[in-house]
């Protein structure tokens, strides 16, 4: 897996470089807009990581011409501004995923991983399944072990966007925009809370937990 | 907007057109007054004369021919008078009648004004008649009276009376007419300008007033206002553009701070004192990342730019999925969370709704957390007149009415949450939201607890 980066801070793209050899990727860095665009316009690449702000060219329009010369790659936008209309246009701008510095590289590990395993759009899925644990996205009944399970609207749309990442690490802050469309950090522990019930309908009684808790970043679900 | 409704009455060019309308009034009342006694002197002047001139015809008669003879005159003018605008009335030795169509007269020597009242008439009187101009005189042992009706000042009067109402009608008319029309031009145009302010008051400085192309004194104001929107907007402009810059090099140290404790809380070799205190070090890195993050939130907000991504609403669809949300973290915390709508389903506002979330979020959080014994938190939205009141009451400690306003200044915290975690900045978020979106927020005391108000216009 190749991963370019683009980015001017020196600091920071080493440090993002050497988490994600660590984690077993290939990274390129490049710090200048320009050369970022030429060079992720080749193709070569499965993911691109680009800062908003850089000498050159500024990250919006770098994934600009990258959307409008109809290169797919998964892009992944850093910012420093972190303002509400920055995500935004990052999105409208044409990236898959937006993350606000400062981050922790936990965070950005995560999104590289959800966005680099995620499933062609195309490909329409009706059933998930992990394990003995089946979920029907069109008669939207959960079942485990044969067993029916009932859950509430908002635990449904959890444990779906849980199973569509099965294997992946899913961190609190892609769970809060993912499940409730909340992008801001909540004080109080919204997401511990519906996890907990809804770990409390799919594991509890069962033997088999699918459902982990990865210290200090966040949840994932898969069967160990 | 109801409280902007064009009200005639509070407009100023519609009350120089009433107060002009009544000086004109009261021009007019005088002018009819002085033509209507100029007239009645004329014409008093007149009939006097006329009797002066009839007497002298009379007295002659009955120097050169006799009473006899005066008498027989006037029996035969008598006759003729059925109209009762002249008087005639000849009277003998011990005021006998002798001739005249008057039965009954006030007998005096000279001239007076005699009320139609003090006449006993042989006919009735054709016309309105008040009073006659007469004039009396001594012959021999009786009087002769002679007398004029006052029926052409009458006429004159209600000509007069007329004229002056046809001539204030239609000058009223023409005036509240102008007055209306200037009064809605003007208005159309003041209101352009307060319009304009309020969208530069709620953080739009790109803002501008259309500028007329007459000289007159509301377009002076509307360049003077666009000249300093201008400077204000390329102030706030190069403020912003700095606060940009500066949050820009200071996310980056940040950045790297965050770096270096993550990699060192990581290293399995550290004592456990140190492992503690980066710990420690770690968190607080976290509290100084998120007040600058609320800052930078709220300076934002305030520049009014999200205004852009505004969006029809449905009310219902937003509070119940914040209650969704938040129901199970409130019980969680021993509380209870309900909702109450008094709303029609389809109810809409013009809003953000990932803003509007967080601000309702905002609230129900600091509810659930100032709250230490278990509380009921009701989350409610009803209709009042026009508008939409949005509230959040909880039966928590509430907020003390001195520290009230003061909670939503920037960094502000109640005395005895200084110890607890947060930025200070929440209610400072809630209201640049609140701001944002046109809404008043008032927090009133619930008895017990807090019940923060949102009124959407």
């Amino acid at each position: 897996m190749k991963i370019l980066l683009i980015e001017d801070d020196k600091d920071t793209s080493a440090y993002i470089q050497k988490g994600l050899q660590t984690e077993g990727f290939s990274v390129d860095c490049i710090a200048d807009g320009h050369d970022g665009l030429l060079t992720a316009a080749g193709g070569h690449h499965d993911l691109i990581i680009v800062d908003r702000m850089l000498p050159g060219m500024e990250g919006i329009s770098i994934v600009k011409t990258l959307r409008g010369a109809n290169v797919n790659t998964p892009i992944l936008m850093l910012t420093a501004l972190g303002g509400v209309n920055d995500r935004v246009d990052g999105l409208q701008a044409g990236a898959d995923d937006y993350l606000t510095k400062p981050f922790s590289f936990a965070e950005l590990a995560a999104r590289c991983n959800a966005l680099l395993r995620r499933p062609p759009i195309s490909q329409e899925i009706t059933q998930l399944r992990v394990g003995d644990l089946e979920l029907n996205l069109v008669t939207r009944r959960v079942t485990r072990a044969g067993q029916l399970l009932l859950l509430m609207p908002r635990e449904f749309q959890l444990l779906e966007y849980l199973m569509r990442n099965t294997g992946k690490v899913l961190t609190r802050t892609m769970l809060l925009e993912a499940v409730w469309d909340i992008n801001f950090d909540p004080r109080t522990n919204v997401v511990e809370t519906h996890m907990s019930r809804l770990r409390g309908k799919v594991d509890a009684p069962f033997e088999t937990k699918l459902i982990h808790t990865v210290r200090h970043v966040g949840y994932v679900l898969e069967q160990k | 907007m109801s409280r902007n409704r064009f009200k005639f009455r509070h407009s100023s060019a519609f009350r120089l057109a009433l107060q002009l309308s009544g000086i004109f009034l009261i021009s007019l009342i005088l002018m009819a007054g002085i033509a209507y006694f100029q007239s009645e002197k004329e014409i008093r002047k007149r009939a006097y004369r006329d009797l002066q001139d009839l007497q002298k015809s009379f007295l002659t008669v009955s120097q050169t021919q006799g009473i006899d003879r005066l008498q027989q005159q006037i029996e035969f003018l008598s006759m003729g008078a059925k109209s009762g605008e002249t008087l005639y009335y000849l009277t003998g030795p011990d005021n006998q009648f002798l001739a005249g169509n008057v039965n009954k007269i006030p007998l005096f020597d000279g001239r007076r004004d005699i009320p139609l009242s003090q006449i006993e008439l042989k006919m009735k009187v054709r016309g309105d008649v008040r009073k006659y101009f007469s004039l009396g005189l001594k012959i021999g042992d009786g009087h002769l009276i002679l007398g004029r009706s006052d029926y052409e000042v009458e006429e004159i009067g209600e000509v007069i009376l007329n004229a002056f109402f046809a001539g204030f009608g239609i000058s009223l008319f023409l005036t509240l007419f102008v007055a209306f029309l200037s009064a809605y031009r003007v208005n159309m145009r003041i209101k352009r300008i307060e319009s304009g302010l309020i969208q530069a008051s709620q953080g739009d400085l790109s803002i501008r007033i259309p500028e007329g192309t007459s000289e007159d004194d509301i377009n002076l104001i509307t360049q003077k206002i666009n000249r300093m929107l201008e400077q204000l907007q390329a102030t706030v402009e190069s403020l912003r553009q700095v606060s940009a810059d500066m949050a820009h090099e200071l996310k980056t140290p940040l950045q790297r701070l965050y770096q270096e404790l993550e990699e060192l809380a990581e290293q399995s070799d550290l004592p456990k004192q140190s492992a503690v205190r980066v710990n420690k070090a770690f968190k607080e890195a976290n509290t100084l990342i998120e007040t600058f993050q609320a800052l930078l939130r709220i300076s934002q907000l305030e520049s009014g730019e999200r205004r852009q991504g505004f969006k029809d609403l449905n009310v219902t669809h937003l509070l119940t999925n914040i209650a969704e949300i938040y129901a199970p973290v409130a019980e969680d915390e021993g509380h209870q969370l309900s909702l109450d709508l008094a709303i029609a389903d389809d109810l809409t506002i013009y809003g953000d709704f990932g803003l509007l979330t967080q601000l309702l979020a905002n609230l129900i959080e600091n509810s659930v957390t100032h709250c230490k014994t278990p509380c009921k938190i009701n989350l409610g939205a009803k209709q009042e007149g026009k508008n939409l009141i949005i509230s959040v009451t909880d039966t928590g400690p509430g907020i003390p009415s001195a520290e009230r306003e003061k909670v939503f200044e920037r960094l502000y915290r109640l005395e005895k949450s200084r110890t607890t975690a947060g930025t200070g900045l929440g209610l400072s978020l809630v209201k640049a939201i609140a701001d944002l979106h046109g809404c008043q927020i008032t927090l009133e005391d619930h008895q017990p607890g807090l019940g923060v108000f949102l009124s959407f216009a």
